[in-house]
């Protein structure tokens, strides 16, 4: 009961927020909308026990790439004239929307029409314990070996970013 | 948890690692003493960064007399450290040390001797070296990805020059789209075979009837990324522009390691698909035979030194790529024979190129890089050891015989002939002849042209050091390059064990 409670409000909050970003007029209220649904999402995730997704886009998407957004959205510099000439709805975004509808459709007759014969997933699926075990024992080599790149990259990103050599 | 799977290393995995752990322990050391030093000690940290090399050579060696002659992976088989990759190993730590020694003058002429410059080198030959051991396309792209991110850096590196700027850009970019490309193809390859291991999935082509869609589209796409790797026509385009920005010590290591480790993984990929490789022979045959035409045809209108050797080095991946088309089905002589001969190459290669480099670094200045062959005219009686040795590098990039060219490319032609390939090598014999136009071009400036005076050579101890080794290997490659194969082969045969 609990759980559909949680389900149902989380459900709900990502969905009001994420209309609200493609109908909101500020870019900058858009994109914390934007950071409400993926924190929803998040939540969900969770829910279905797949507690490391929920990390990884909390860290990731509500975390790294939502700067990146807010980042490009100051870059631009719109003024307020600017966003009075934007219209709420437009084309596009109506074209969107009915794909995205049509995505959502399909992807629900899916569920519906295969949930008797879906494959189950083991206990722990997908979680941290799985996940981590199979990082330090099978893949610990490309593990460290990412982490080497990640490091060189870092150097590479501030030697560019200085000032001066 | 109770299904925990009881994971253990297998024997010698830790120590198997010791070359590549060295060079990486080297790059972190650099970063961490360069805070402590002195701005005007820089020198320590080349001689940490050689010294490192030379440790991970000599590591390598001693693995290689240990090495068992069957490849065994290490690590749930993400990594095979074989004769073969030790052999690249043994190559990245003479390209990089003969580059680093090369580079110290250019860094301090252009005010940009700084240590991340020697961290980033290190990183990237770290990468070389997990390309060359990848045994699996997962440590394939991230062995790629180890080896151009730092790659990138150095060739923005010299930030006051607009030309190096230019050509980092459009180097990441294009780099960004091949690694994409290869990304794809590995997804594709892993969707229809459910494997990355190169093993497993040669295992799973001999079985397969052939009827699976994605293999062939998956072996494309990696084509297309490799392609772009080693500059093969038509994903060439970043290259003369990337090899001209770029200071030019790095463009000797993008001309030599970065190709050699591309080579290195283009290998050992194409031996795990070469169950299905002969429906991509037309394909290959097509890039060769455009990757020597354009390569030659382009670097005949190039006075700029750098551009014309960029073009020299994309008609020499052509020549290396047609070792490929000698691939079996199944491994035996003919594919034994072409493999050793492209490594033979791949050696020669490296040497002529970082000399020739080398002379252009010091032949140059901060107000002139005397990268205009006409600023070169009469350097060869000024100057006759430096003239000799440009003269030695570029007969040798052209195939002149005794210099290691010659037979590199006799060699490889010969084993690309005995697979049938007669009208192909015919094209490349014919437009290597042509090649000599624009290698002899220098020549001609150094050596019948009145001298202008517009290039004052500074030669330091170190780079002149790295010149006459360069030379001398050029040489040797060339007099007896038949004690070379069996060491070679060795390297080969350890590959072909792990299929």
């Amino acid at each position: 009961m609990f759980e559909q409670t949680m389900f149902y409000l989380f459900a709900i909050v990502s969905v009001i927020a994420a209309l609200f970003v493609v109908a909101g007029k500020n870019p900058i209220s858009c994109a914390i909308a934007l950071i409400v649904t993926l924190g929803a999402l998040a939540g969900v995730f969770v829910l279905q026990e797949a507690h490391f997704v929920a990390t990884i886009q909390v860290l990731v998407y509500a975390g790294a790439i939502m700067v990146l957004f807010v980042f490009v959205i100051m870059l631009l510099n719109l003024g307020p004239e600017d966003l009075e000439k934007t219209p709420r709805f437009s084309r596009l975004k109506g074209a969107g929307g009915i794909f995205a509808a049509a995505g959502a459709a399909l992807l629900a007759w899916n569920f519906v029409s295969y949930a008797a014969r879906a494959a189950r997933v083991g206990p722990g699926f997908g979680g941290l314990a799985q996940i981590s075990q199979k990082l330090f024992t099978e893949y610990i080599i490309p593990f460290e070996a990412i982490s080497a790149v990640l490091m060189a990259a870092v150097v590479g990103a501030v030697v560019i970013a200085k000032r001066e050599l | 948890m109770a299904n925990e799977a009881v994971f253990t290393l297998e024997p010698g995995a830790l120590s198997s690692l010791a070359p590549m752990s060295i060079v990486l322990a080297t790059a972190f050391l650099v970063l961490l003493w360069d805070v402590i030093a002195k701005p005007r000690d820089r020198g320590i940290l080349l001689g940490f960064s050689i010294a490192g090399l030379a440790l991970a050579a000599i590591v390598s060696l001693i693995l290689w007399s240990h090495a068992d002659p069957v490849s065994h992976t290490i690590f749930s088989g993400r990594l095979a450290i074989d004769r073969f990759s030790l052999f690249f190993n043994l190559v990245f730590s003479v390209v990089a040390t003969l580059v680093l020694m090369i580079s110290r003058d250019y860094l301090i002429r252009e005010q940009i001797d700084v240590g991340e410059y020697y961290a980033l080198i290190m990183f990237s030959v770290f990468g070389m070296m997990l390309l060359a051991a990848a045994a699996d396309l997962l440590m394939l792209f991230i062995g790629v990805e180890a080896m151009s991110i730092p790659v990138y850096v150095l060739v923005a590196f010299n930030r006051s020059r607009i030309r190096c700027i230019e050509g980092a850009l459009k180097y990441f970019i294009l780099g960004a789209f091949a690694t994409a490309f290869l990304l794809y193809g590995i997804a594709l390859l892993y969707g229809q075979t459910g494997t990355t291991s190169l093993a497993d999935i040669h295992t799973f082509l001999e079985g397969s009837s052939g009827s699976h869609v994605l293999v062939p589209v998956g072996i494309a796409l990696m084509i297309v990324g490799f392609g772009f790797k080693i500059g093969s026509v038509p994903f060439h385009m970043w290259t003369p522009d990337a090899y001209e920005g770029a200071a030019t010590p790095v463009t000797a290591i993008m001309a030599t390691g970065v190709k050699a480790a591309a080579f290195a993984a283009i290998i050992r990929a194409f031996l795990a698909f070469s169950p299905s490789l002969v429906m991509f022979r037309v394909v290959l045959w097509v890039i060769v035979a455009l990757t020597v035409v354009v390569g030659n045809i382009a670097a005949i209108r190039q006075l700029n030194l750098k551009r014309m050797l960029a073009y020299s080095s994309i008609a020499h991946s052509g020549y290396m790529l047609a070792a490929l088309l000698a691939i079996e089905p199944i491994w035996g002589p003919q594919t034994s024979n072409a493999m050793s001969s492209l490594l033979y190459y791949l050696l020669a290669y490296l040497f002529m190129n970082i000399g020739a480099f080398g002379v252009i670094v010091v032949v140059g200045s901060r107000e002139n890089e005397a990268v205009d062959v006409r600023d070169w005219a009469g350097l060869g009686f000024k100057y006759p050891w430096l003239g000799a040795a440009m003269a030695l590098f570029m007969l040798s990039l052209g195939g002149l015989p005794p210099t290691a060219g010659f037979f590199a490319k006799f060699y490889l032609f010969s084993a690309v002939v005995h697979a049938g390939y007669t009208p192909l090598i015919i094209l490349a014999v014919l437009m290597s002849a042509a090649s000599f136009f624009y290698y002899l071009r220098v020549v001609v400036y150094m050596y019948m042209q009145p001298s202008e005076g517009a290039c004052t050579p500074t030669v330091s101890p170190l780079a002149a050091v790295a010149i006459g080794v360069s030379a001398l290997a050029t040489l040797w490659l060339g007099i007896a390059p038949s004690a070379l194969f069996p060491f070679l082969e060795w390297a080969q045969r350890s590959v072909a064990v792990l299929l």
